[in-house]
């Protein structure tokens, strides 16, 4: 049993491993986005549209590290490195079809400034993804379906949150009257 | 098993909340609440616990319970063998049975391409392993 127990231990390294390197790439990430975001914050006034951009670009840059789910996966074990792969489409799926969110708003650009300003001000997306490079952060990167907006602005959430903020009140208290 | 409950249409704030959770859980080997956890995110996106996607998370916590055999029983009685033929791979090595490594081969060249990607790393680690490369 020892044996055996040794090799399901193994599963939980290798899952560990593969959040932990994405882990820094989502940090890597996180300055991106916020960076992007207070670099332009005229373009939280301006529309969506920039940003989602810049925020995909973003992600892209990544999605190609969480994309090489093997290269996260070398030094796991060979269960590890398979459940590290696997993960992700399965995580996935449970996202795809569920909508409504405030994220999801602001990919469809309904009441855009408003509500992505006062999302980001308030924290109120940011709450639910509190800790970077957590499990759970790992498991958002695996989530294609997930989109560009809950994928950056949970990473700005957590990897850029002051920043963010920052840029958000100071654009946004004299822009459009939100108070934080 | 009995079908879940009628979700209440979940935001996908809630539902990578719970992803997060139950990987969380997993992780920290707090399995009981990784169940738990499950649970609820098959209930709140009406699923039941045999759907595919939830039927993964099942195998992998019993895996990490140490009660693989259990989970490839589970897969053949409920299922049959030709089933699930990825999670039937994760359970056989598990319990360090051979017959992982030709079915692993088989689902590297047919599987999709999430599974192909999966059982090609798997046995390009064990390959690794097996020539004494550090893990």
């Amino acid at each position: 049993m020892s044996a055996v127990k040794h090799a399901f231990e193994k599963i939980g390294e290798g899952i560990k491993h593969a959040f932990e390197g994405i882990g820094h790439a989502v940090e890597g990430l996180g300055k991106t986005v916020a960076g992007v975001l207070t670099a332009n914050p005229k373009e939280i006034k301006a529309g969506l549209g920039d940003i989602a951009g810049g925020a995909k670009e973003a992600v892209s840059g990544v999605g190609e590290v969480a994309g090489g789910v093997g290269a996260a996966a070398v030094g796991a074990s060979p269960l590890g490195a398979a459940i590290n792969a696997m993960t992700g489409g399965k995580a996935s799926n449970f996202v795809q079809g569920v909508g409504d969110s405030a994220a999801q708003a602001v990919n469809n650009g309904i009441d855009g400034v408003g509500q992505f300003a006062d999302g980001i001000a308030k924290g109120n997306v940011g709450e639910a993804f509190s800790g970077l490079a957590n499990a759970g952060q790992a498991a958002l990167m695996f989530v294609p379906g997930a989109g560009e907006a809950d994928l950056a602005m949970s990473v700005a959430m957590n990897a850029g949150k002051q920043l963010v903020k920052q840029g958000v009140e100071g654009q946004v208290q004299s822009g459009i009257g939100l108070h934080v | 098993m009995s079908e879940s409950p009628q979700p209440t249409t979940p935001t996908r704030e809630q539902v990578i909340a719970g992803l997060q959770a139950m990987m969380d859980a997993i992780v920290a080997d707090e399995l009981d609440l990784a169940g738990h956890e499950l649970e609820s995110l098959a209930a709140r996106t009406g699923r039941s616990m045999d759907h595919p996607d939830v039927l993964y998370f099942r195998v992998l916590i019993a895996i990490q319970r140490g009660q693989s055999l259990e989970a490839l029983q589970y897969l053949t009685n409920e299922f049959g063998e030709d089933a699930h033929p990825e999670l039937r791979v994760l359970c056989l090595y598990s319990i360090q049975d051979p017959l992982w490594e030709g079915l692993a081969q088989a689902l590297s060249e047919t599987g999709d391409a999430s599974t192909r990607q999966a059982m090609t790393l798997m046995l390009e680690r064990y390959r690794e392993v097996m020539a004494g490369v550090p893990h």
